[in-house]
């Protein structure tokens, strides 16, 4: 059914293959520049990276255009060879990895256009955008990627810059924290993202991924291998259980989460079992698995953003729910939707993190209870904010709208009936916590003390606001009726679309209108008391304290570790370090011993040397055999 | 002529134990121009030692009396620049007991 | 009586050069060591004209006695007093350096003794001085020059150390 990853067309044209090496070699380049320069241009640094990015977008359009026009291409060379083991590497431009291509450049253009504002000050801002250069390169690796070993390479120097972004300010104990738990939980998912690799490659004797979709694999092997890469994405696109670390993730700088949320991080997951797709399809059990994760995510993570009250975090739980939302769509079959559920995502969710951005930059807490009545004081932000949100919440014609019923639609026409309703579900939650979040921030009357002193943004901040504001607003048409479908015509490479179903879009229009209604009711007026919700309410406790999942993986994980931990360390400490240090007991008392033949005295050394002399001549009479 | 009548090992070990004399001066004696008085008492041992090689080994050649005469201008030197130096040590610190020299120590 | 003399003198020698030796090591006089020494040094001489090596027992008298025990004597006279009551060096090490000095000796003497030497028989060359000479001219030209030119760097050297510093010549 997916045609597009069909057996590629190999052929380059010379300057297509220029074009698509620049892509990624600019970022690169001004990686590099910035490591060594970075410290010493300071604030000039953003120019380097703006531009290297802002001109490898440009040339992403350039790419799509020659996609559109039917053109395929592969650049590939013989990595190393060992053996029989003979690795590619290449850059692969097909029409999913051209689309990518455009939301990662695009994004990461306007969050570090942002950044300049945001960042401003900052004093390592050049290693800063340095490390910006980098994530967005790996990204663009990833997706660019035509085989797995590479892909993994890819992956894991997306995690390396993740790590180096959320703890970028690492003398904060906290961001360090996070930075860790990213890190290393990332890892678990990744684990299996290997084993999977290795199985594969011992199954198929090559990880070359247009070799792999040509092979026929027996489908409960093929769906072992897809669920064990499927691991690694639920790792990186933050899916239950793995999606602990990204509300933490949320200590990073604000642009740095607007990038990971948006193009950079958690889209590599996606993209990973989108470009894995043949695979999941020749075990279709693996599939099931995607859309139960999926869907569980999504509802887990939309329930626990109805109570957080950290602005970002809200906004986090509310991305990790729309990656569920896109696993979901994969799972069920609409691939194309999940794409396109990427696709407008990147979008509302940059302008969303950058909005509250802005927000932050101008009240200096992430407590949504610090703020309120923002709407008049600072009209683009706020404006654009709610663009964002309304196509989070899924109200047409936004963007999100366009593709979360897409996928609610796969959903229905598949058959998933228990899996489209927990997704209709999912949509009234997402829309009542996105709709509390704006009318606590920006309706009602100001609260916290720096409410009187807010101001707008400067330009540099709000441009990217309104450029994604408008993007939020149409980025959905492209893959509407209206356009005939373009977007999944343009991805799947065929023109059998779903054709719209009006229960399904009636259903989440109203889902969505009701949510936004019952958030007005709650927060936007004072028709309900407040005490509808008990904070003893056991529902609202769970929800609160996140279903507790830190609290099992510490009791369940943490704690055993440290436990055997402590058992090892007393090991160390005893036997290891004991050898160590009797060893130089050893030696420092030997020395004080040998040191007492060091008196000063010539007379002493001389006798030593005559010592030695009647030793070396009684040695040379054995070697002679004189005696 | 005396060939016969004295054996070579008479006069290598005759020079044996002057050096051990001499030898035994330096190890033990604490006064800095005693100590030179016994490295002279050494270098003449040694000889003692070519000379008598190249009388009963080399006869006709005579580079044995070379070595010697080199040997002796070597000594000169070594006296002038060693009783230099003892006399700098002296002036400096009014004694030439090498057993009050221990800056090396640990 | 011709055979015997060799000996005679031989022994004679040896006393003198050992005793004069031990007396310059345990004496306690300065200025008498180095007048034992002046013993001992002519003792050797007297060793070096019985071994038919006129030019070296001259250069001996000359340079030894004649030179070496004049700076000594001075190096002496300049330094300490003539008559130090304790010689020893209070570095304990006497029996060591006994032992080490005496197991030395043995070792050597064994080796004289074990070597079996090539003696030649050939008379030793008549006009020695000339010989040493031509030598020194020829084939050890080389080595000569070198010594010569340590002489004057040693002379050099112990004016320059010798010196008291900052006075002007």
């Amino acid at each position: 059914m997916v045609d597009a990853l069909a057996p590629f067309v190999t052929t380059v044209t010379p300057w297509i293959g220029h074009v698509m090496s620049l892509i990624l070699l600019l970022p690169v380049a001004s990686f590099l520049i910035l490591v060594v320069f970075g410290k010493k241009m300071g604030e000039r640094s953003s120019y380097v990276a703006i531009s290297a990015v802002a001109a490898s977008f440009l040339l992403s359009i350039i790419a799509v255009l020659f996609v559109m026009g039917g053109g395929r291409a592969e650049l590939s060379f013989t990595w190393l060879s060992v053996g029989d083991f003979h690795p590619t590497f290449g850059l692969l431009l097909d029409p999913l990895s051209a689309m990518m291509l455009i939301v990662v450049t695009l994004v990461s253009m306007l969050v570090q256009i942002f950044s300049v504002g945001y960042m401003h000050g900052d004093k390592r801002i050049g290693w800063f955008f340095a490390c910006l250069s980098m994530f967005t390169a790996s990204m663009l690796l990833v997706v660019y990627s035509p085989n797995f070993a590479e892909t993994y390479i890819a992956w894991e120097g997306v995690g390396v810059f993740s790590y180096l972004l959320i703890g970028f300010w690492f003398e904060k104990r906290s961001a360090s924290q996070a930075a860790k738990k990213a890190f290393m939980v990332t890892r678990v998912g990744d684990l299996g993202f290997a084993i999977g690799l290795i199985l594969l490659y011992v199954v198929a004797g090559t990880l070359d991924m247009n070799k792999i979709f040509g092979m026929d694999l027996q489908a409960p092997l093929a769906a072992l291998i897809a669920i064990l890469i499927f691991c690694g994405a639920v790792g990186k696109s933050a899916q239950f259980p793995l999606h602990v670390w990204l509300p933490d993730a949320m200590e990073g700088p604000t642009p740095v989460s607007a990038l990971i949320h948006a193009a950079t991080m958690v889209a590599a997951g996606v993209y990973l079992v989108a470009r894995s797709y043949p695979l999941f399809e020749m075990g279709p059990v693996s599939l099931e698995v995607v859309a139960i994760i999926g869907t569980i995510t999504a509802f887990i993570a939309a329930s626990i953003a109805l109570t957080a009250t950290d602005i970002k975090r809200v906004l986090a739980y509310s991305t990790v729910s729309q990656l569920g939302y896109m696993m979901m769509g994969l799972g069920v079959g609409a691939f194309a939707a999940g794409m396109f559920h990427l696709f407008t995502h990147a979008f509302f969710k940059a302008l969303l993190f950058l909005g509250a951005g802005s927000v932050i930059h101008a009240v200096h807490s992430q407590e949504i209870h610090d703020m309120g009545g923002l709407g008049p004081r600072m009209k683009i932000t706020s404006l654009t904010f709610i663009i964002g949100g309304l196509a989070l919440a899924g109200v047409p014609p936004f963007s999100g709208f366009w593709s979360k019923d897409e996928i609610l639609l796969g959903a229905y026409t598949s058959g998933h009936t228990a899996i489209f309703w927990v997704g209709i579900l999912t949509a009234l939650l997402t829309a009542f916590y996105t709709f509390r979040l704006i009318f606590i921030v920006f309706f009602g009357k100001p609260r916290g003390h720096h409410v009187d002193h807010v101001h707008e943004s400067p330009p540099v901040m709000s441009v990217p606001l309104i450029i994604l504001g408008t993007l939020a607003l149409v980025a959905g048409m492209v893959g509407s009726p209206y356009l005939g479908h373009f977007f999944q015509v343009f991805i799947t490479n065929s023109h059998e679309v779903e054709h719209a179903n009006m229960f399904v879009m009636g259903l989440s229009i109203a889902v969505a209108i009701t949510g936004i209604f019952a958030a007005w009711l709650k927060y936007g007026t004072r028709l309900l008391p407040s005490g509808v919700i008990s904070k003893d309410n056991p529902i609202y406790k769970l929800l609160v304290n996140k279903y507790y999942f830190d609290e099992l993986y510490y009791y369940v994980l943490i704690k055993p570790t440290h436990a055997i931990a402590k058992y090892v360390l007393s090991f160390d400490q005893k036997i290891i370090d004991g050898a160590v240090n009797g060893v130089a007991w050893v030696s420092t008392k030997v020395g004080s011993g040998l040191r007492q033949i060091q008196t000063g005295y010539v007379q002493n050394y001389a006798l030593y040397m005559l010592a030695g002399l009647i030793v070396l001549i009684i040695w040379s009479f054995k070697i002679l055999g004189v005696y | 002529m005396s060939l016969e009548s004295i054996p070579l090992s008479y006069y290598l070990i005759l020079s044996a134990i002057l050096f051990g004399i001499g030898l035994a001066g330096v190890l033990l004696r604490k006064n800095a121009v005693t100590i030179l008085l016994s490295v002279e008492i050494m270098l003449n041992a040694a000889n003692l030692n070519l000379v008598a090689f190249s009388r009963y080994i080399t006869p006709a050649a005579a580079s044995g009396q070379i070595f010697a005469l080199f040997v002796m201008a070597i000594a000169a030197a070594e006296v002038a620049v060693g009783l230099a130096l003892v006399l700098t040590i002296y002036r400096n610190v009014k004694s030439v007991n090498l057993d009050e020299f221990n800056l090396f120590k640990w | 009586m011709s055979n015997l003399a060799p000996q005679v003198i031989f022994i004679g020698l040896g006393v003198i050069a050992v005793v004069s030796a031990l007396l310059v090591v345990v004496g306690r006089n300065l200025f008498h060591a180095a007048m034992f020494l002046g013993a001992y040094m002519l003792s050797i001489a007297g060793f070096y004209f019985l071994l038919d090596a006129d030019l070296v027992g001259i250069m001996q008298v000359f340079v030894y006695v004649g030179g070496v025990i004049v700076m000594l004597l001075f190096g002496v006279m300049l330094t300490a007093q003539m008559t130090n009551v304790r010689m020893v060096s209070a570095v304990k090490q006497r029996g060591g350096t006994v032992l080490s000095v005496i197991v030395l000796v043995a070792l050597l003497a064994s080796i004289f003794k074990k070597t079996a030497f090539v003696i030649s028989q050939a008379t030793p060359a008549q006009n020695a001085i000339s010989l040493v000479g031509k030598l020194f001219m020829t084939d050890y030209v080389l080595p000569f020059e070198v010594v010569s030119v340590l002489l004057l760097a040693a002379l050099i050297g112990a004016i320059v150390v010798a010196r008291e510093e900052g006075r002007p010549q």
